[in-house]
């Protein structure tokens, strides 16, 4: 199976109005009866569950986008309802043991949609009886597909040679009580509604703030995209499973996108992005700071249009906070999501490092879901519980370059029985390993002056004219299936082209930094000693979740980049029709 | 008291007055965006060594969408923001009337991606803002023309050089050229009374909970009101206001062999205000209704084996057999004419193309004619769902004898002529060609009742010493059938997914030589085919209106379409010949937890 993830600025043009309950009495009252139910009716089969957990989600999110200064209403459905509010369940209903049951890998088997969950909308008032039938229909299919897929894995096993990792299908784990009401936050009494548990935003005003900022857009008319996207969304999340677990709490976040594309004469589309993280409006930065982020990254495009593409080289480079941390999240996160290294169509890149240096000792990678701010910063990688009923641990994966541990969530691998708290997913999804905050440190800083010198050091050394400076990236992908290259692609946004012979720093355009991990891990040589922070969702096999990168600087000896495709398409024939200086 | 009065009404006046203006200075805004920018690029728009583009049209959609499902009196969605959505279409044709670039198929523009706009830059179902102003309108009308343009001319190049190795037999027109029109629609779309549709989607979904044998029910409503408007290169300009209100309330149950059995109101209209909107006492009673046949249906004896012999659809049934099974035959296909790549494989039956060379041909008994009337208001007191003054193309559509005794004369059909019919009759709906009205007319010797079609159909039986006859009395539409929170989602995918020419019905009955109805379930309604039609012997005197929607399909491998309202009026008929095929299928099996509901 390929592995293909993508962190991206999420940036899905849709508009709701958020109004919120709080966490119902009478959805918990119907999602335990049937829990208790299911479980002691099926136990009577021949193949009787055991386990079963309810996830209900109930999503109230509000999306504004503004294009060019006008206001863009595009409704967004994500299953069966449309995103405005929704409540949907998710079931884990599990048919064998611990040891063994219908989650267990069918080697060999094509099964694009193995990892989707039983999941369904519910009915957004509280009725009881409503619910409870949703639930038993969901319920019942949940348990035939898991007594046929036990069934297969079971002849499965019996067919193949001996496994690598006899690891359990499922970890045994304490259960866990919690509960968190939301506290109501008004930003205007008229939106409120008088709700009592509303996470609304003034919707007049934000709008009047996105329109405004896209409007600067429109002087340009180079810029063939300008848009604000503003998503305010609540979430209150209740977990319970037939181990006795019982959760509920809120989640709240709000995000600003702004979204700008140009193109060269060349045909090679040029866009940038800029992404504002937040648990509450409170947290975002003001207008002002975003107009004038909008000014920077209209000069930027400008630049980038006429800037010089730049080709096929290897040699040192350095890469800023923000895009050393993406670049770690794409390369070392998604080699330690723990359940990969059980599934033999993965390629285990760091099953044999345990206890043995991947990293220069001066480096360590933790996770920390717990972390709701760095350098006072928010990060959307925050979490109390993740989406199996464990609390989210604050997990070491890399101490002084020693690859410590995995980061884990309920399906357990050899030497590492239990979760830490990092099994997650969205909606309709199973929940697997992954990615929470991701925070590098380093006790080799260097200011960053100092790796600038080290940089052109490095570039005479290897007889270079230039070393690369990597100053944003916008995600990128990473394979780790054995029958594929074990390779990443990281897609740069602003690339600088920094002289040995003191020529000013050019900006370059047109290029993707490849490579693989372990090579590249060895050429890091240094860190700066700044912290840059990237807030996005991160998308694979479990759906899209919210994560975050925090890294220095790195100076890394020896990089390769590669020409990305471009687009073959000429500029705009005519001229835009309506002067924008002087309309 | 008076003069409050007075001064009341001339303030609602005068808000009503400004109201009206502003609107009209919008709307005019719009179309002088459209007509400068299409004027611009008649002119100017071309690239080095390729032709100018001799046809341009512009099509912007203001819509808004009000969404309301519950189950078991339940909320389940809640859509009624009342947002407007916009969505631009932009259609450049380069080459001529007689040879453009378009019917041309090519699998490596169409398969992977565009050659020419692999910018993404879009030019078809554009999303642009709702608040339109000039300049704004401009600017996306400037870069979706570019981007249609860069890929019409590319595609004649592509579509001449392919030509070079055809040796071509069919030389028809790719457009023909129609007069200019004008006009503008004044009339208000109706207010979507968020209160009162509430309340009568929850209460029609509580039935369902009185009838713990039924696992998954909902009620729903749906209106689209909207906008378009619209522009061409050749003068035709309108402004056109359309809607179409759905409401329906469906239920599935699971007989004890494992058969989903299910059943569905369904009322469209034009609009939420329709005079024929049925009220909140009728929509409970005929949710109970179909509630009751929901379960009289699942203790049904199942069939024995696949029955051949005389059919009787009622009035209602046969208007939904009309309109699956053989209206849409009707309609003009116009295929890509030159295919460099992929060629779609289907029946004739199942694509719909039958009598696409049958003109002049019989395609119904001698006695049945049939009539599209897309300009008749309403039948016997009842609102037509079909109704337009104006199709897409801007054309003023003509009523149509389109089967006459039996012979068919001609095709729905628009501005794309193929070798049989060569002039658009105005059908353009949606994006696609559609009927709008249809009404089946029988010679009144072959009309009869109910009471006494049931009687030669026994007489039919006798003759061939069948036990009974078969009687549909209802059928349900596909599209209550697939698609989100319809039937075939309900059932959880465990249903066969309607496809061909089968009908869903669980409303099928025997009728015994003695005259005893008994129902059946387990049969499919197979082999209705349109040239079965011509088995028709004998039809009912009272005929029934059926308001329902019509989905589109194409010949094209790409079109985005969607579906159009449309009224199908015609009486019961009785085939002398028809199949009721016993399903062989293995079934799911039926729930192992009881329905909560039960316990309650």
């Amino acid at each position: 199976m390929k592995l293909i993830k993508i962190l991206v600025l999420s940036l899905v043009f849709t508009l709701s109005i958020s109004l919120a309950y709080g966490q119902s009495e009478v959805l918990k009252s119907a999602v335990k009866t049937e829990l208790d139910r299911s479980m002691r009716e099926f136990s009577k089969e021949e193949k009787a569950p055991y386990f079963l957990s309810y996830y209900v989600t109930e999503t109230m999110e509000n999306r504004l986008t503004a294009s060019f200064g006008k206001l863009i209403n595009v409704r967004r459905y994500s299953g069966l309802t449309t995103d405005q509010h929704t409540r949907i369940v998710d079931i884990d209903l599990r048919v064998g043991s611990y040891d063994f049951d219908n989650t267990h890998v069918i080697r060999g088997a094509y099964d694009p949609f193995g990892r989707l969950s039983v999941s369904s909308s519910l009915p957004i008032e509280d009725d009881e009886n409503a619910i409870r039938v949703a639930l038993w229909n969901n319920t019942e299919k949940a348990y035939r597909d898991a007594a046929e897929k036990f069934e297969k894995a079971v002849s499965n096993k019996a067919v193949k040679v001996a496994e690598e990792d006899s690891s359990a299908d499922f970890s045994k784990e304490l259960p866990n009580k919690y509960r968190e009401d939301f506290k109501k936050r008004y930003y205007s009494e008229v939106e409120a509604r008088g709700d009592v548990n509303a996470f609304v935003i003034d919707t007049a005003k934000w709008n009047a703030i996105i329109c405004r900022l896209s409007d600067k857009f429109n002087k340009y008319p180079w810029i063939f995209d300008g848009s604000v996207t503003l998503n305010s969304t609540l979430k209150n999340k209740y977990y319970v499973n037939s181990e006795g677990s019982e959760i509920s709490f809120p989640e709240t976040y709000v995000r600003i996108m702004i979204s700008a594309k140009t193109k060269a004469e060349d045909g090679m589309s040029l866009p940038l992005y800029k992404d504002y993280f937040a648990f509450s409006c409170d947290g975002l930065p003001s207008e002002e700071l975003m107009a004038q982020d909008i000014d920077k990254m209209i000069d930027l495009l400008d630049r980038l249009r006429t800037a010089e593409t730049a080709t096929t080289f290897t040699g040192p480079a350095i890469l800023s906070g923000e895009a050393s941390g993406v670049f770690f999240h794409e390369i070392f996160g998604h080699r330690v999501e723990g359940h990969r290294e059980k599934d033999p169509a993965f390629s285990h890149t760091f099953k044999e490092f345990v206890g043995k240096k991947i990293l220069p000792e001066f480096m360590s990678v933790t996770f920390d879901p717990s972390m709701k701010e760095i350098n006072g910063r928010e990060i959307s990688g925050y979490y109390k519980y993740d989406d199996e009923g464990q609390k989210g641990e604050r997990v070491e994966t890399v101490k002084d370059g020693i690859f410590q541990t995995y980061i884990m969530s309920r399906s357990p691998i050899k030497g590492f029985p239990n979760s830490n708290g990092h099994g997650r997913r969205s909606s309709g999804h199973s929940a697997v390993a992954r990615q929470s905050n991701l925070i590098v440190s380093s006790t080799n800083q260097k200011t960053i002056s100092e790796l600038r010198n080290m940089l052109i050091e490095e570039a005479k050394k290897q007889g270079k004219e230039y070393g690369l400076f990597f100053d944003r990236v916008t995600g990128g992908f990473t394979l780790i299936d054995r029958s594929m290259p074990n390779s990443f692609n990281v897609t740069p946004l602003v690339v600088y082209k920094i002289y040995v012979d003191g020529r000013p720093d050019e900006l370059v355009r047109g290029v993707d930094l490849i490579g693989t991990p372990l090579t590249t891990f060895e050429k890091i040589t240094a860190t700066g000693d700044d912290l840059g922070i990237f807030n996005g969702m991160c998308g694979a096999e479990s759906g899209w979740v919210p994560v975050s990168a925090s890294s220095p600087s790195l100076f890394v000896s020896t990089i390769e980049v590669q020409k990305k495709s471009k687009s073959q398409t000429k500029l705009p024939i005519l001229p835009a029709p309506v002067n924008p200086i002087n309309p | 008291m008076k003069n409050k009065m007075i001064i009341t009404l001339a303030l609602i006046a005068f808000f009503a007055l400004a109201s009206d203006m502003l609107a009209s200075s919008k709307n005019e805004e719009i179309m002088r965006a459209m007509r400068d920018e299409i004027n611009r690029s008649m002119k100017e728009l071309k690239l080095e060594k390729l032709e100018k583009p001799y046809f341009i049209e512009y099509k912007l959609k203001i819509s808004t969408e009000y969404n309301i499902v519950s189950t078991l009196g339940a909320i389940v969605n809640k859509d009624v923001s009342g947002l407007k959505t916009a969505r631009l279409d932009v259609q450049v044709r380069v080459g001529n009337y007689k040879f453009d670039n378009t019917g041309f198929f090519d699998i490596t523009s169409n398969f992977f991606g565009s050659t020419t706009n692999d910018d993404n830059e879009s030019y078809s179902n554009r999303v642009v803002s709702a608040d339109i102003d000039y300049n704004y309108l401009r600017r996306e009308l400037w870069l979706a023309t570019d981007a249609a343009y860069k890929e019409a001319a590319e595609t004649l190049s592509k579509k001449e050089a392919t030509i070079k190795n055809f040796i071509r037999r069919d030389t028809t027109w790719s457009f023909t050229e129609v007069p200019a029109t004008k006009y503008v629609d004044t009339f208000q779309l109706d207010e979507f009374n968020v209160e009162k549709f509430t309340d009568l989607v929850v209460e029609a979904s509580k039935v369902f909970v009185n009838y713990p044998e039924i696992t998954n029910s909902n009620a729903k409503i749906q209106y689209n009101p909207e906008i378009i408007y619209y522009m061409n290169s050749e003068g035709t300009e309108y402004i056109k206001h359309q809607s179409s209100v759905n409401f329906n309330a469906m239920g599935v149950g699971q007989s004890q062999n494992g058969m989903h059995v299910f059943d569905a109101y369904s009322f469209v209209a034009n609009n939420p205000n329709d005079k024929n909107f049925p009220t909140k006492k009728t929509v409970i009673e005929e949710t109970k209704n179909i509630a009751n046949n929901i379960k009289t249906m699942l203790e049904a004896e199942t069939l024995e084996e696949t029955y051949n012999g005389p059919i009787l659809f009622s009035n209602e049934a046969a208007c939904v057999l009309i309109a699956q099974n053989f209206a849409n035959n009707l309609i003009a296909q116009q295929e890509d004419r030159i295919n460099r790549g992929v060629t779609l494989i289907t029946s004739d039956e199942n694509s719909y193309k039958l009598f696409q060379t049958k003109i002049g041909g019989r395609v119904l008994p001698t006695f049945i004619s049939m009539k599209d009337l897309p300009l008749t208001k309403e039948f016997q007191g009842i609102n037509l769902a079909g109704t337009y003054k104006f199709d897409d193309d801007g054309i003023k559509p003509e009523e149509l004898l389109i089967i006459d005794k039996g012979y068919l004369k001609t095709l729905f059909i628009d501005r794309i002529p193929i070798k049989r019919v060569r002039q658009s009759n105005g059908r353009k709906r949606n994006s696609s060609t559609c009927y709008s009205n249809l009404k089946m007319e029988v010679e009144k010797k072959y009309q009869t009742s109910d009471k006494k079609l049931k009687e030669e159909m026994i007489k039919l039986c006798k003759a061939r010493e069948l036990p009974y006859g078969i009687i549909v009395k209802k059928v349900i539409s596909n599209d209550l059938i697939t698609g989100s929170n319809n039937i075939y989602a309900m059932t959880k995918g465990k249903m066969a997914y309607p496809r061909g020419t089968t009908l869903h019905s669980f409303s099928i009955y025997k009728l015994y030589t003695d005259g005893r109805e008994e129902p059946v379930i387990g049969g499919a309604l197979a082999g209705f085919v349109p040239n079965l039609f011509k088995e028709i012997i004998k039809t009912g005197d009272e005929l029934y209106v059926l308001n329902t929607f019509s989905t589109p399909f194409s010949a094209s491998l790409f079109s985005a379409s969607r579906a159009n309202p449309v009224s199908i009026i015609a009486p019961a008929l009785l085939f002398e010949e028809g199949e009721l095929r016993l399903i062989e299928t293995d079934y799911q099996k039926t729930s192992i937890l009881s329905n909560p509901l039960l316990n309650k």
